[in-house]
């Protein structure tokens, strides 16, 4: 009783602050429209469980929101500078709607005055998006250089983002192509690029790490993508050069002298390589296995002179048939999408897991497709090869490389529709006639302050069943040893 | 004897004052461009999400309370005030941290070594004010001596525990503090609490290294140490002048330039831009004793910032948006966290000259939430610019490319030419490819490009400079009388070049064509 009198002051501006905290809505003035949000959550369809989709207002002279958020079972308040859920009140609200949908009650105290908007929908999936969370990099576009740089990974549940490496932990390399096997981390691999290069192999804890470049190959080994059976991993190996563009929207041209496909055997450290995709006249590039591991996919370019004919770097996508007991490929490659016919090219193949559909990037030209702003992703059902874009979750700006969840009902892809410079990452799902929903930018606890003042791109995202389990500081080791280990080409 | 320490006290307070203004003083007339040089090349923003980003480092409160306080160096007095006060904390906390290891009247000798150690320290240009934050914070926690009182009466000495607190405030500020604390500790013969705060130093960075993705090297260090430095007078100097330029002060930086004390490629860079920039180049190209028109420099992984930072403004000027952006980019790579007030500032500019308004609204959107440029970031709004503003964007855009195509390397000449193609009143940039082959004696070159750029267009440039050279090639090509008349309409250059021709190579010439052409 003594300490509440000493300190009665303490407690009533404590009070007066918390009742400033949590200004309710009063003499409300309706008015019509959806709210204008960041991120745009309106009629998406978002996982149970994922992190709450906090969001502001866009509007000139938010003081305030009040938000509501109804299901049929339960509810959810927010109140304050912007819309910021409890997290395990959100996990419950979607877990007790799956299937369902959330109504959004917006009201915003504009320049003194409450207003309220129309109502909106999140619809609650009612399949799950099984994995943990995301694996991605993220770098500020130097185009020569980088600074800080890594391979960060985020929790989709909350808005835990953890570093796997980072370039500040060595002498500033660059770091790029983490992949793991079917979302499983288990079997995990990237590039470490600089001076002390390696191709990173992470499979049941056991790293090795292999020699970045093989002479025998002409280059280093690129766009990793597992068998399913977790022994083979499929490389392409190119020669890269970068160009500007000096008018126009597009900044930045990437084209490859050569580019080869080739697969890494990881028991018998042995590349094994097929004239068929070691061409002279062709580039082959990006190579995908099939679900069943029955195929390789990837895609191919009739070789032009770069940079005169930049425009005319065009790839199609084929395949080709791989035996996994003796690691001999086919003996022909089939044209699985003939995109040059379109007078576009195709990039980024990925194969649903179950086998269903093939998702890729189509531009005008190129491979490096998130620096063309019209580039879209388009999806092609395996069944019957039709191809179609897949306008629902595309922009005017570039939508670029994609992954799928473990159970191929969750995308994630990069795109720059915030602001046509720094890519981003968004979600989405496929319904059963393989139709995606609207996709939905990944959550942050302020999700405006966190993208208006990011400079960084996040790329080559992926879904990822539980936390990487990686050894930093012993990788920094290895990174700073150079003990790589050489890789033999199969006679 | 008290008397005697009080006016000791009295003086050592009076010096440290008139110590502390006439350093200020120094700092504000000749160093006042280092404190610009600190304040553009970060970046502060007032929010929420930009302020938490401090926690996941070491050192978040120097580094947080140094950044905020550098904001304002923008103000000229700011700087010298801040950075004086701060070097005055260290110095008293350093003093009073050994007053009680040394005798009492070297306490002030100490005041005052420490304190021009710290100033020598802050001469360095890469010395941010985090660093004397960390030292000052560092000094402080280990002066505090955390003893509790157990209910037995006995007192339990948690000194040691501030170690690791003070690397998570002050960073490397943590040594100091676990040596003042374990002197404290072995003075009261208590070294297991002095060990205790020794190894708390050293361990901490190597527990949190991986929690802050640093090696334990940079680590230990943390926010890094200023070397303390003789006054960079010559940096100070390419500052003032790179400054000047930037504020669109033309003649005093080419003012600033003249009065370098060793001319060298830098100053003679802005002299030439700045003169570039007033429609003069011709007329000052061989006013300058260096001659570098930065035409022949190409950036890379390995080039030194200033030279980044001449490529930005000189692509800027020439109206090539692309180099430009790149220039800042790899500019915003080598600053804290990629990104600085000047470069945040130069890509909203050129996003809006090159029409692409959402990258433009980017950069706008974040300089909006600084103190300082909120005002020209509103200014600047696409849609919603002021006047002057839109002035600018339009004469710039007018400069800029038009059409597309590949580049692969920054070979000026080649940027040049694909500017003309797009505008050929670009006089900025056909003054420097005129001027640059003219530096080369390239003379054909030189021909060809004043034929295709200036006589095919029906636009031909009559600069002293020019016609010089024009006389040089007619008379090296014994050129018919038609061409003369058709090039030379200056009656005094025929009547200088017939001079010259008499006195080939005499000073008297020097600042003419003629004579840089034979003699330099």
């Amino acid at each position: 009783m003594k300490f509440l009198t000493q300190h009665r002051f303490l407690f009533i501006a404590v009070f007066i602050a918390l009742l400033g905290c949590s200004e309710r809505p009063k003499n409300v003035e309706k008015v019509a429209g959806e709210p204008p949000i960041f991120p745009d959550y309106a009629g998406v369809t978002i996982p149970a469980g994922i992190a709450p989709l906090n969001f502001s207002v866009d509007a000139e002279d938010v003081e305030r929101v009040d938000v509501v958020v109804k299901g049929k079972h339960g509810e959810l308040h927010s109140n304050g500078r912007y819309a910021d859920f409890d997290i395990k009140d959100w996990h419950k609200l979607t877990e007790e709607n799956k299937g369902g949908e959330l109504t959004v009650s917006v009201c915003a105290k504009i320049a003194g005055r409450w207003v309220q908007y129309d109502d909106f929908l999140i619809n609650v999936s009612a399949h799950p998006l099984e994995e943990w969370g995301l694996t991605y990099r993220r770098i500020a576009p130097g185009y020569e250089v980088y600074s800080k740089m890594g391979i960060y990974q985020r929790d989709l549940a909350n808005f835990d983002e953890s570093t796997i490496i980072e370039n500040t932990m060595t002498d500033g390399q660059c770091y790029n192509c983490h992949t793991s096997n079917r979302t499983n981390p288990k079997e995990f691999v990237f590039h470490v690029r600089g001076e002390h290069g390696a191709t990173m192999m992470q499979k049941n804890g056991e790293c090795t790490w292999l020699k970045a470049n093989n002479d025998a190959l002409g280059g280093s080994m690129v766009y990793p993508y597992w068998h399913p059976s977790g022994r083979y991993c499929a490389f392409s190996t190119n020669q890269t050069r970068q160009g500007f563009h000096i008018a126009g929207e597009k900044r930045l041209e990437v084209f490859d002298l050569s580019s080869d496909v080739l697969v890494y055997d990881t028991e018998k450290n042995e590349i094994l390589t097929d004239s068929l995709l070691n061409t002279k006249t062709w580039s082959e590039n990006t190579p995908v296995f099939s679900p069943d591991g029955k195929w390789l996919y990837f895609t191919t370019c009739l070789q032009k002179e770069y940079p005169l004919q930049y425009k005319d770097e065009q790839y199609n996508l084929c395949r080709i048939a791989f035996d996994e007991k003796t690691g001999r490929f086919g003996s022909e490659v089939d044209t699985i999408f003939n995109a040059v016919e379109k007078g576009k090219s195709v990039s980024w193949p990925r194969p649903s897991y179950d086998g269903r559909y093939m998702l890729f990037t189509l531009s005008d030209y190129g491979y490096f497709s998130i620096w063309h702003k019209e580039s879209d992703q388009w999806i092609m059902d395996l069944a019957n090869g039709a191809a179609r874009p897949a306008d629902e979750i595309n922009s005017p700006e570039a939508d670029s490389f994609h992954n799928w969840s473990d159970n191929s009902r969750w995308v994630v892809f990069t795109s720059r529709r915030r602001d046509g410079l720094y890519s981003h990452l968004y979600l989405t799902s496929i319904d059963n006639n393989g139709h995606f929903t609207k996709p939905f930018l990944l959550p942050q606890q302020n999700p405006e302050q966190y993208y208006s003042e990011s400079l960084y791109s996040f790329n080559t995202p992926d879904f990822s069943k539980t936390k990487v389990d990686f050894d930093t500081r012993k990788a920094v080791g290895s990174i700073l040893s150079d003990e790589r280990t050489p890789t033999n080409v199969r006679p | 004897m008290k008397r005697s320490t009080k006016s000791y006290r009295g003086i050592i307070c009076i010096s440290g004052i008139l110590c502390c203004v006439a350093t200020a003083v120094y700092f504000a007339v000749c160093y006042p461009s280092h404190f610009l040089w600190q304040e553009q090349n970060q970046i502060f923003l007032n929010s929420g999400s930009w302020i938490a980003t401090y926690f996941g480092r070491p050192a978040w409160l120097s580094c947080l309370a140094g950044d905020w306080l550098t904001q304002f160096y923008i103000y000229p007095i700011a700087g010298p005030v801040i950075q004086t006060l701060a070097i005055a904390l260290c110095s008293a906390l350093f003093a009073k941290g050994i007053a009680g290891m040394i005798r009492q009247k070297t306490v002030g000798w100490a005041l005052t070594g420490s304190f021009f150690i710290l100033m020598l320290c802050s001469f360095s240009s890469s010395a941010t004010l985090a660093f004397f934050l960390s030292v000052a914070g560092g000094i402080g926690l280990g002066l505090i001596r955390l003893r509790i009182g157990m209910k037995s009466g006995r007192k339990v000495d948690l000194s040691p525990l501030l170690v690791p607190v003070s690397f998570w405030l002050f960073g490397f500020g943590a040594l100091l503090t676990a040596f003042f604390v374990a002197v404290s500790e072995l003075k009261n013969r208590q070294w297991p609490f002095a060990l205790c705060a020794v190894i708390f130093a050293a361990a901490m960075p190597a527990v949190f290294r991986g929690a802050y993705s640093l090696p334990y090297s940079k680590a230990i260090l943390y926010p890094g140490l200023a070397k303390p430095s003789m006054p960079e007078t010559k940096f100070e100097e390419r500052l003032e002048i790179a400054d000047a330029f930037y504020m669109r002060h033309y003649d005093r930086a080419m003012q600033k330039a003249l009065d370098a004390d060793n001319p060298d490629e830098f100053t003679a860079f802005y002299y030439y831009l700045s003169s570039a920039v007033k429609d003069s180049l011709p007329d000052h190209l061989l006013r300058y004793p260096v001659k570098s028109l930065g035409t022949l420099t190409t950036i890379g992984e390995s080039t030194p910032l200033p030279v980044i930072n001449m490529m930005n403004d000189l692509y800027f000027e020439l109206g090539d948006m692309t180099y430009a952006e790149r220039a800042a980019m790899m500019r915003n790579v080598f600053s804290p966290r990629n990104r600085n007030v000047r470069m945040m500032r130069r890509l909203a500019e050129i996003n809006l000259v090159s029409g692409d308004t959402l990258a433009a609204r980017k950069y706008l959107g974040i300089l909006d939430r600084t103190f300082a440029y909120s005002g020209w970031s509103r200014r600047h709004q696409p849609g919603n610019m002021s006047e002057k503003a839109e002035r600018e964007v339009v004469s710039r855009m007018a400069r800029s490319n038009k059409k597309d195509n590949i580049r692969l390397g920054d070979n000026c000449r080649n940027i040049l030419l694909e500017l003309l193609e797009s505008n050929p009143n670009n006089t900025i940039a056909l003054d420097y490819l005129l001027c640059t082959d003219l530096l080369l004696k390239d003379m054909d070159t030189f021909k060809m490009d004043y034929d295709t750029y200036c006589m095919e267009k029906g636009k031909p440039r009559y600069k002293d400079l020019y016609q010089q050279a024009l006389t040089i090639y007619l008379a090296g090509t014994e050129a018919p009388d038609e061409d003369w008349e058709k090039y030379i309409v200056s009656v005094d250059i025929m009547e200088a070049f017939r001079q010259y021709g008499e006195k080939r190579g005499n000073p008297a010439f020097a600042g003419t064509y003629w004579y840089y052409f034979d003699r330099q």
